[in-house]
C-alpha cells in the first residue's frame, strides 16, 4: 500500500516535470526562431495578449516629442532663445505644456477664433518698435495632425482637429497682465494660414508674469525684424540684396560657443551583438549567420534578416511583411498614427538601450506625422546633441533611423548607432555673418540672389569618430541638398 | 648720401601713411558731409531716417555691395562732427562687408535721441554717408500708453 503511494507521488513528479519542460519549450525564447511557431506568437494574439500583457517602461523619446525644438521667449526688448536641452528651457516648457494640458481638450475654454493675415503674426512676435510685446514663439522639429499632438500631450482629442491641419509652430500672447485672456496663434504648415484663438485660461496669470521676469538679452533678431527678408524698405537705393532670408530666421551678430563631441560605435563585442540580436527577439541558435566580405554580418532568419555593418549600421528587413516585428500592444488591432509612432519610438530605444544603457537616446523625429488611411507609415529619427541637431553624413545613410511601419508591423528598419560624447572643451563657432557670406560665395551664380530658408548649427556625423565641432547649415531655396558653410 | 637715404626714409613713411589714411575710417565727418557716391549701401533698419523705439540693445542692419567697409559714427554736440564709435576695447566699430553684402551692427541706444552716421567706403574717394536719428522712448510712457489702452479696453470689453 505504501509501495503504491510512492509510485503514484513519483508519477504526479514525473507528469507535472513534463508539463514545465514541454512548456519552456513551447512559450520559452530561446529555442524558436522568431515568428516560426504558433506557441512563440501566442502572447502577441488579441485573445491571448492579456494574460501575457508587459508593461512597457515609459521611454525618453516618445517624451521628447512632446518638447518643443524651439522656444523664443519675447519680453519687450529682451528676447531669449532656449533649444529642448537648455537649462533654461524647463520652466517656460512647463508653461507652455500646462497651457496645452488645460486649454486644448476643453473646447470651454475657447471663446472665439478668426483666420488672420500673416502680419499680425509678425506682429505679435516682433519687438523692436514700439510695441511692447510678451509672447512665447513654439517651434517643434516636426508637423503634427492635431489628434496625434493631443496624443503627445496627454489628452486624447482636441478642438484644434476641426479647425488646423497640422500643427508646427504656435504664438502663445497673453496680451496683459489683467484678466483670462490669451492669444493662441497657429500657423498651418501646409499653407501658410494663420489661426488665432481667443482662449480662457485661468492660469494666465502664471504665465504672464513667467515671461515678464524673463530679462535675457543674447542679441538675437528675426530677420523680418531686421527686413532682411523679402523687403524693399531701407534708406537709400541702387544694391541688390544678394541674400534674401526667411523672415523668421533668428539672426545674432554675437559668436556662441559650442561644446566638441566624438562619435563612437557602440558595438564593440560578441556580447553587443546579441543583445542587438535579442532586442529584434532573434535567438543565435535559430537564425543563420554568415558574414559578407566587408564584414557585415547577416543574420537570416525564416520572415527576415538582420546585417549588422562594421561602421554600426544596423539594417531589419521583413522578407513576409505580415511577420514584422509587431509594435501594437495586441496582435490583429489597428494602428493609429498614435500607436505606429509610439511603438517605433519604443522599439528604436529597445535598441538602443540594448547597447547603450548609461545614456538616453537623444533622438527627436524629423518626419512629418500625418494621419495615413493605408496604415503605412515612414519615420525617421535624428540624432542631437545637447540640442544641437546632429546630420548625417555617412555615405547612404540620412538619418539616425528610419523605421517602416505597415500595419502596426516594422517591416523596414535601419539604425546608424552612435554614442555621442562631448569632449568638454567649448570653442566658438564660426559667427552666422561670415558663414552667410562663405555660402553666398560657393552657392550663388554671378550676381544672383539666394534665398535662406533655414540656418541652424549642426554637428556632422560621418565614418569617421573624430572629434566634430558644430558647422552652420543652410536650406536655400531651389537646392534638394542642406548646404554646409565648412 | 645719409641726405638720401633720410628722404628715402621719408617718402616710404609719408607713402605708408597716406595708404593707411585711405583704408581707415576717419575719426571725425563733418555734419554737412554728404558722401561722394551713392549706391553702396541700404539702410534696411531703422526703415526711415528718423525713428523711435523701446528697445535699447538695438541691431542696426544693412545691404551693401560686396568690399564696402562700414562704419559706425555718433554725433558730437561739442564739436558739431560725427566721431567714429569704439567698442568697449577701444576697436572702432568698423566692418568689411563681403560677399553676402549684409551688414549689422548691435548697439547699446542712450536715452533719448541718438544721433548717428553710418559710413559705407568703396575704394578711394568712394564713401556714401547715411544720417540716422533713433529715440530710445522711456518704458514709463509706454506703461502708461499700455494702461490707457488696457482702461479703454475694458470699458468697451473688447479685445
Amino acid at each position: 500500500m505504501r509501495k503504491e503511494k510512492l509510485k503514484t507521488a513519483l508519477l504526479l513528479v514525473l507528469i507535472c516535470s513534463s508539463i514545465i519542460l514541454a512548456a519552456n519549450v513551447w512559450f520559452g525564447s530561446g529555442v524558436w526562431p522568431h515568428g516560426y511557431d504558433f506557441f512563440v506568437t501566442l502572447p502577441n494574439r488579441a485573445f491571448f495578449s492579456h494574460f501575457f500583457k508587459q508593461e512597457q517602461p515609459y521611454l525618453s523619446p516618445m517624451e521628447s516629442l512632446a518638447k518643443p525644438r524651439l522656444l523664443v521667449i519675447t519680453n519687450g526688448g529682451s528676447r531669449a532663445v532656449y533649444y529642448n536641452s537648455d537649462a533654461s528651457y524647463a520652466p517656460y516648457y512647463e508653461s507652455v505644456n500646462t497651457f496645452f494640458k488645460t486649454v486644448l481638450a476643453d473646447e470651454n475654454a475657447l471663446v472665439m477664433s478668426t483666420i488672420v493675415g500673416e502680419e499680425e503674426w509678425y506682429d505679435v512676435l516682433r519687438n523692436d518698435e514700439l510695441l511692447d510685446t510678451r509672447s512665447i514663439y513654439i517651434s517643434y522639429s516636426t508637423a503634427f495632425s492635431p489628434r496625434l499632438f493631443a496624443q503627445v500631450i496627454g489628452t486624447e482629442h482636441t478642438w484644434l482637429e476641426d479647425r488646423v491641419a497640422t500643427l508646427r509652430e504656435f504664438i502663445l500672447a497673453p496680451v496683459d497682465a489683467s484678466g483670462q485672456d490669451v492669444l493662441l496663434y497657429i500657423r498651418s504648415s501646409e499653407d501658410g494660414s494663420v489661426s488665432k484663438f481667443y482662449i480662457n485660461y485661468p492660469h494666465k496669470a502664471a504665465l504672464y508674469d513667467r515671461i515678464s521676469a524673463m530679462d535675457e538679452n543674447l542679441g538675437y533678431s528675426y530677420a523680418f525684424e531686421l527686413n532682411l527678408h523679402d523687403s524693399m524698405v531701407g534708406i537709400g537705393g541702387g544694391v541688390e540684396q544678394k541674400v534674401v532670408m526667411d523672415p523668421l530666421l533668428l539672426i545674432s551678430p554675437r559668436s556662441t560657443e559650442s561644446v566638441a563631441i566624438t562619435g563612437a560605435n557602440p558595438i564593440t563585442s560578441e556580447a553587443d551583438m546579441d543583445a542587438l540580436l535579442s532586442a529584434f527577439d532573434y535567438r543565435e541558435r535559430g537564425v543563420n549567420r554568415y558574414t559578407g566580405t566587408d564584414g557585415t554580418l547577416h543574420f537570416v532568419e525564416n520572415y527576415g534578416s538582420i546585417s549588422i555593418h562594421p561602421d554600426g549600421l544596423v539594417e531589419y528587413y521583413a522578407v513576409d511583411e505580415e511577420m514584422g516585428v509587431n509594435i501594437l500592444p495586441a496582435e490583429g488591432g489597428t494602428a493609429s498614427l498614435y500607436d505606429a509612432l509610439n511603438g517605433a519610438v519604443r522599439f528604436a530605444d529597445r535598441v538602443w538601450s540594448s547597447l547603450v544603457t548609461d545614456q538616453p537616446f537623444d533622438a527627436l523625429v524629423s518626419s512629418d506625422l500625418v494621419e495615413n488611411e493605408q496604415g503605412e507609415y515612414t519615420f525617421t529619427l535624428d540624432y542631437y546633441y545637447e540640442g544641437t541637431p546632429i546630420t548625417m553624413a555617412a555615405e547612404g545613410i540620412d538619418h539616425a533611423a528610419i523605421i517602416r511601419v505597415k500595419n502596426g508591423r516594422i517591416v523596414e528598419y535601419r539604425h546608424f548607432l552612435r554614442r555621442f560624447s562631448g569632449t568638454g572643451t567649448p570653442s566658438e563657432n564660426v559667427p552666422m555673418l561670415e558663414a552667410i557670406d562663405g555660402m553666398y560665395a560657393r552657392f550663388a551664380m554671378e550676381d544672383s540672389q539666394i534665398r535662406i530658408t533655414d540656418l541652424y548649427l549642426s554637428y556632422i556625423a560621418d565614418n569617421a569618430t573624430d572629434e566634430m565641432r558644430p558647422v552652420w547649415c543652410a536650406r536655400i531655396a531651389g537646392r534638394q541638398a542642406l548646404v554646409r558653410a565648412d | 648720401m645719409k641726405m638720401k637715404a633720410f628722404i628715402g626714409i621719408l617718402c616710404a613713411a609719408l607713402l605708408m601713411t597716406s595708404a593707411l589714411g585711405a583704408e581707415a575710417a576717419p575719426e571725425t565727418v563733418g555734419a554737412y558731409d554728404g558722401g561722394t557716391a551713392s549706391g553702396l549701401m541700404i539702410v534696411k533698419k531703422p526703415e526711415t531716417s528718423v525713428s523711435s523705439t523701446t528697445k535699447q540693445n538695438y541691431t542696426l542692419s544693412a545691404v551693401c555691395v560686396s568690399g564696402v567697409e562700414v562704419s559706425l559714427y555718433s554725433y558730437d554736440a561739442s564739436s558739431g562732427v560725427f566721431r567714429l564709435k569704439k567698442d568697449a576695447s577701444g576697436n572702432a566699430l568698423t566692418k568689411a562687408v563681403n560677399a553676402g553684402g549684409i551688414y549689422l551692427q548691435e548697439i547699446d541706444l542712450s536715452k533719448e535721441t541718438n544721433s548717428l552716421l553710418l559710413r559705407a567706403e568703396y575704394g578711394e574717394g568712394n564713401y556714401q554717408h547715411v544720417r540716422l536719428d533713433i529715440t530710445l522712448l522711456d518704458q514709463g510712457l509706454l506703461d502708461s500708453i499700455r494702461g490707457f489702452a488696457a482702461n479703454f479696453r475694458s470699458i468697451f470689453g473688447g479685445w
